[in-house]
């Protein structure tokens, strides 16, 4: 790939004769099929299978949450239901939302349709309803922590009895007793969600991965690179103790890794004044703060 | 693995403090999974299998952990490698002995009284004299049945040895006061602080006015997000003779508050009950995040002592209440009339206020630099009362609070009648020194 693809002088591409070429194909670091589980991890979702109860994940951010209920999703033959918790989300748009704008336009334009069409489907509806027609069942309920404190206390009852009906059709969703959804909430922060919200959980800590399981998942995830792994490890380790404000997790070092692989980067002690430069520049990947990249460079 | 040895391990846990305590529901559910685990599943595993269950943070998993493997699987030692110096036993030598010697002391004492022949003693003669062949009957004499003191004298109890028998007592005294007094020591030291206020905290949640100021507290507060409202969308529409006229509102939230406590010592007991005004509202329902800092705040602690820096509170709890329990010196710069860089830093949360501990008639000019920047009340019931009113008044162009001189906390309502009794109350005290009374009477002195 060009490295010029922009100067920030003002000169087009095709002044240039140069092409946008497609970015890097990044999919595989985010191939399910490709996570590895650590054994907790893997410990914490059979757990909470079998007792049919939603489990808390938190850890650092980039260590492999979001990815850890794809990962069993795959295995399972499914697919997740994702709920992107945000600052204004509320119970209602985790199970169902009515669609009262297109209600009101379609009554404006006397168009008759069933009141079951306004009904959007949330994600837990969803997931429910794929526990109820007996397949797997997979709900991922992500950084919860963001949303306002209203959401996991209006949703304790729901997690619990997993069921709700639609007030607008009286549709009643429930999930079956012997084929529960697995609830996965992730978190990047303890302690701050309400004690009845955490009773109600399972509780899984992600630690953050040994060299050696770090080895493994560069390793399922980048495939070959042009420099050794060992190395690149042990400077990528050297660098997290180095950043105070944020450390660099997993998911900055497959970034990091790639760039630098992208780059042609041969050897992680260079010479060559250029490549070196190259190097101290790649650290911005793992910094998050302008003193963390101090710091790292 | 039976139901007998978890049950065992589970209290092996809780014994661990108060915060280790399961629920029924959790054990329970250690059960449920014991039972439903596949037999091939190895005991190596059920560390992370019960984990999930048993704890609530990543210290209490690796807790979890550790206690398991120490309790259900001992590590060998290598063979190279020479054992382990065994756990310290618990002490129980000192009661055995302590024991022993009482044991001696009553033995001590007992024996001599217990009619133990001592070895020797001639057997005392009683009735008649052996009579001989020569001996005529006049002669026949009556020995007295007196036993010989002296055949005692050899077997009496020392004065020091009684003396040591009553030792062994006073040490198992000295050892029972001893070990209450550490055990009173170790339960001051886990709790809050050097000294606990039950009377005020109780006090505090249980008046009336603290009940309206955690339903104060509580009320719900605006949010910058807007839904489509059905109801008044139809109500607009209908009113404008069918005209498609859309209608908002505001969704509304639980409002959370960022608690800062100022510290000006370690063991500082106006914190400590200033932290405690805070926990009990916490305790009654209210969303508190506690955190204190001494002298710049730049830098607080959580209740557990790990620093943290102001700028990951502020990332953590942006939308958060910013309340400041403290006399608020550090952040006024006086001499100038302005905020410290501290107290700069304290004003990107847009809404905040600073409870003080000093009465608003001791107020001087530290109040009347950090009044310009903070709402300010005083650290009671009411005056967290007062600060919510203040946090829902909508936000003035330059962020300057209106004078405060209105609030009733800040200017005592003192009717003529009542400044009267006091002057009243005043003459019959000094009695005799009136001319001092008189002063009182000037316009424009209060009195506190």
């Amino acid at each position: 790939m060009n490295n010029d693809i922009y100067q920030g002088k003002g000169e087009t591409l095709a002044q240039r004769n140069a092409v946008l070429e497609p970015h890097r194909d990044t999919s595989r670091q985010f191939d399910p099929a490709r996570y590895l589980a650590d054994d907790s991890s893997r410990d914490a979702v059979i757990t909470a299978r079998i007792l049919g109860m939603p489990l808390l994940i938190t850890g650092e951010p980039g260590c492999g949450k979001t990815q850890l209920a794809h990962s069993v999703a795959w295995e399972w033959g499914t697919e997740a239901h994702v709920f992107n918790t945000r600052s204004d989300s509320t119970y209602q748009k985790l199970v169902y939302d009515y669609d009262h704008l297109r209600h009101f336009t379609d009554s404006q334009l006397k168009r008759e349709r069933p009141i079951a069409d306004y009904i959007v489907l949330g994600a837990a509806a969803k997931a429910i309803r794929d526990a109820a027609s007996g397949k797997p069942s997979v709900l991922l309920i992500d950084e919860i922590d963001k949303a306002p404190r209203d959401l996991p206390n209006d949703i304790l009852n729901e997690i619990e009895r997993l069921e709700f009906t639609v007030r607008e059709t009286g549709e009643r969703y429930a999930a079956p007793r012997d084929n529960r959804p697995l609830i996965l909430f992730t978190s990047n922060r303890e302690r701050d969600l309400p004690e009845a919200f955490l009773r109600r959980c399972l509780f899984h800590h992600m630690a953050f991965p040994g060299p050696d399981r770090l080895k493994q998942i560069v390793e399922a995830r980048l495939g070959s690179i042009g420099f050794s792994i060992d190395e690149a490890l042990k400077l990528f380790l050297a660098k997290r103790e180095l950043a105070r404000d944020k450390q660099p997790s997993t998911g900055e070092l497959l970034a990091w890794l790639t760039w630098l692989d992208h780059l042609k980067i041969t050897n992680l002690s260079p010479a060559d004044e250029a490549q070196r430069a190259a190097l101290q520049a790649s650290y911005r990947i793992l910094a998050k703060t302008e003193a963390d990249l101090k710091n790292l460079q | 693995m039976t139901a007998q040895g978890i049950d065992a391990f589970l209290d092996h846990l809780s014994a661990r403090g108060p915060r280790r305590q399961f629920s029924i529901g959790q054990r329970v559910r250690v059960h449920q999974l014991i039972e439903t685990l596949d037999p091939s599943i190895g005991p190596d595993r059920l560390p992370s299998l019960l984990a999930p269950i048993l704890a609530t943070t990543s210290q209490e998993q690796e807790e979890v952990r550790r206690a398991f493997e120490a309790w259900f699987q001992p590590a060998a030692p290598p063979p190279d490698t020479p054992p382990p110096p065994a756990p310290p036993a618990r002490v129980l030598w000192l009661p055995v002995v302590l024991c022993s010697f009482l044991l001696l002391a009553v033995v001590i004492r007992l024996v001599p009284e217990a009619g133990i022949k001592p070895a020797g003693l001639a057997p005392i003669a009683i009735g008649p004299a052996p009579l001989g062949p020569e001996v005529p009957p006049s002669a026949i004499t009556v020995t007295p049945l007196k036993p010989s003191v002296t055949a005692f004298e050899g077997y009496s109890v020392p004065f020091e040895l009684q003396a040591l028998s009553w030792l062994p007592l006073v040490l198992l005294l000295a050892y029972f006061l001893h070990r209450r007094h550490l055990v009173a020591t170790v339960e001051r030291r886990s709790g809050s602080g050097p000294t606990t206020t039950p009377g005020e905290r109780r006090q505090l949640t249980a008046t009336q006015a603290a009940r309206a100021t955690t339903l104060a507290l509580r009320r719900r507060e605006s949010t910058e997000h807007r839904v489509l409202d059905p109801a008044a969308t139809i109500r607009a529409t209908v009113r404008s003779l069918g005209f498609p006229t859309l209608r908002y509102r505001s969704l509304t939230r639980t409002p959370e508050y960022l608690v800062l406590v100022e510290r000006q010592a370690q063991r500082d007991h106006l914190a400590l009950y200033l932290a405690g005004q805070a926990g009990d509202l916490k305790t009654s329902g209210i969303h508190i995040h506690l955190y204190y800092f001494a002298g710049d705040p730049r830098v607080c602690a959580a209740p557990d002592g790990n620093n943290i820096p102001l700028a990951h509170l502020r990332q953590r709890y942006p939308g958060h209440r910013l309340v400041v329990l403290g006399a608020g010196i550090t952040l006024a710069d006086t001499v100038h009339g302005t905020l410290t860089a501290g107290g700069r830093e304290l004003r990107r949360w847009p809404k905040r206020a600073l409870l003080t501990p000093r009465a608003p008639g001791e107020w001087g000019p530290t109040e009347r630099t950090l009044v310009r920047h903070f709402p300010m009340a005083p650290a009671t019931t009411e005056g967290w009362q007062a600060i919510v009113d203040r946090f829902e008044e909508p936000a003035r162009p330059g962020d300057e609070p209106t004078g405060l001189r209105r609030e009733p906390y800040l200017e005592p309502v003192r009717t003529t009648e009542d400044v009267a009794a006091y002057i009243a109350e005043l003459r019959v005290y000094l009695g005799e020194r009136p001319a001092r009374v008189n002063n009182f009477e000037t316009p424009g002195m209060g009195i506190y």
